[in-house]
């Protein structure tokens, strides 16, 4: 409801901005992609995927406009839709007021696009990768609706640091996110909860009201004197609670860091990016005799390093090494079950500054992440290959 | 003797060939004319355009014009000021869109950014090296 009112307010903020001045300030860009999926064992993103999937659509309208010379507000909607995630429904992606007292200090406010790493807050913006699929230890696609934005405050900036300092810029937010429930981590927890159902004679024990929690992080990042070489750092504190009938579903405040690193020069582009994720997550079974809490921590330590060549203006090609384990309560991460290790081959063609096409391959090691046990009722395989493809519109 | 005639026939074609390169930029910086500026950083006006500064070096505000993508002036102007060609340039601006975090200056075509200097004061464009520049300051863009 909180958030809802939030949007509203800012909306309405958006359209009196409009109608106040005049128009010719007003930007309206969008884009819109259909993806494929093909995987050789293991049905991949909750998709048909070892059959071949088109169950993979992207659609953004975003608007803004330039009020003042300090003053920008805008809105942009989502639709996204991947096997069984997202939606028809259009989603407010983000809507935000954005204040610049000076080129050192800025707000933002609303729902805002999270700024974590190289790739977060453009996570969902396929137009502007060469990849069809970012590597998923990092940036897993299933989850991004939580970790993409959040309702609150940023403050932000950039510091020229002079021609032998280069440019330093710092952000700091806080505010509250909430999980989508056509999302991966709800249809992971949707698929866990009926062993409480069969261990504790409980009813119905289904996630139906999205979970929400806490955000408070940050992220500093260095634009060195060598041309093109960026380092950084990102670290949020972040928690979650929820109910499913009478399950209570707590995510313990946690903290999850990101290091990363990129140099880019001309046709050349090279990253590597390393984030630790521990939540404590907790469940508590509410029973007739009383509660009786069930542990599940889970520690993702995940990295990647990419690398990518403009080969001619329109054609673009590139690899990378994602390696993702869960080591949450010392737990064998040689499992298969424990890790997931992806090399991916990339490549795409720009037809015009408008349309474009990508294709890659994916060879993948490990079943934690991408993979539900309702779309692969057998079990599943250690290794599948998984062919992306995507064609993308934009404006 | 000879050797100093020789020198200094190669130090005037030096000289001569680095002026015709500077005059071989496909564009010229404009801005309005009670603008006092009469030259700029080539990373200014990178700064300028990608609106990482909305202002100029004396403290005076900024507003940037650009040329649409296709426009050739466009992509050596990219080239030379952002290092970057003009696709780059606007894959960067769809990352800063579509994140929320800003949205690219206007685009008009060169009578339309004439215009937009020429009626603002604190405007800011580029034309096309042979392009009309009445009514506007033309500005050295230095290293």
């Amino acid at each position: 409801m909180r958030y809802r009112s939030l949007v509203g307010f800012l909306l309405c903020l958006c359209a009196s901005a409009m109608f106040a001045q005049d128009l010719s300030n007003i930007q309206i860009h969008g884009f819109a992609t259909q993806g494929f999926l093909y995987s050789s064992s293991n049905n991949y993103l909750s998709t048909d995927s070892s059959s071949g999937s088109l169950a993979w659509t992207d659609g953004v309208v975003s608007i803004s406009d330039q009020v003042s010379d300090k003053l920008r507000v805008g809105v942009q909607m989502h639709m996204y839709q991947l096997g069984d995630f997202g939606g028809p429904n259009l989603q407010v992606d983000w809507a935000s007021g954005d204040y610049r007292v000076n080129d050192q200090v800025r707000f933002s406010v609303g729902k805002v696009k999270t700024v974590v790493g190289l790739f977060n807050d453009t996570q969902d913006v396929d137009a502007v990768h060469l990849w069809a699929l970012l590597p998923q230890g990092v940036y897993p696609i299933d989850n991004k609706s939580f970790d993409l934005a959040h309702y609150g405050a940023d403050f932000y900036g950039e510091i020229p640091l002079g021609k032998q300092g280069g440019t330093f810029s710092y952000r700091a937010y806080a505010g509250y996110r909430t999980v989508d429930l056509e999302s991966g981590y709800v249809k992971s927890l949707n698929l866990m909860l009926p062993g409480f159902e069969q261990s504790f004679g409980l009813p119905n024990v289904l996630i139906t009201d999205a979970p929400s929690g806490k955000v408070f992080g940050g992220d500093l990042r260095w634009q060195t004197p060598l041309k093109g070489f960026l380092i950084g750092s990102s670290a949020s504190a972040e928690d979650m609670q929820g109910t499913a009938g009478a399950v209570s579903i707590r995510a313990a405040r946690n903290l999850v860091t990101q290091e990363y690193a990129k140099f880019e020069r001309g046709k050349f582009l090279a990253a590597f990016e390393m984030k630790r994720m521990p939540v404590g997550l907790s469940f508590t079974a509410n029973t007739a005799e009383g509660p009786i809490p069930v542990p599940n921590p889970v520690d993702w330590r995940s990295w990647y390093v990419m690398t990518s060549y403009r080969v001619a203006e329109k054609f673009q090609v590139g690899t990378y090494y994602s390696h993702l384990v869960d080591a949450g309560g010392g737990q064998d991460t040689s499992r298969t079950g424990n890790h997931s290790k992806d090399w991916t081959i990339s490549g795409r063609y720009d037809f015009n500054p408008h349309f474009y096409a990508k294709l890659e391959e994916h060879f993948v090691h490990g079943t934690d992440i991408g993979y539900y046990s309702d779309s692969n009722p057998n079990g599943e395989k250690p290794r599948s290959n998984i062919l992306a493809a995507r064609i993308g519109f934009t404006f | 003797m000879k050797q100093l005639r020789v020198c200094a026939i190669a130090v005037f074609l030096i000289l001569a060939a680095g002026n015709v390169w500077g005059q071989a930029k496909g564009y010229k910086v404009i801005v309005n004319p009670s603008n006092p500026v009469s030259s700029i950083s080539r990373e200014e006006v990178s700064r300028i355009f990608l609106k990482k500064t909305t202002r100029f070096p004396d403290g005076r505000s900024a507003s940037p014009v650009d040329l649409p993508a296709n426009s050739p002036t466009r992509e050596s102007f990219s080239k030379d000021v952002h290092g970057k060609s003009s696709s780059a340039v606007d894959a960067y601006w769809q990352q800063m869109i579509f994140s929320g975090r800003d949205i690219p200056p206007p685009q008009k075509n060169e009578s339309g950014a004439l215009d937009f200097v020429r009626s603002n004061e604190n405007g800011i464009g580029y034309v096309s090296a042979g392009g009309d520049a009445g009514g506007v300051k033309v500005i050295n863009v230095t290293d």
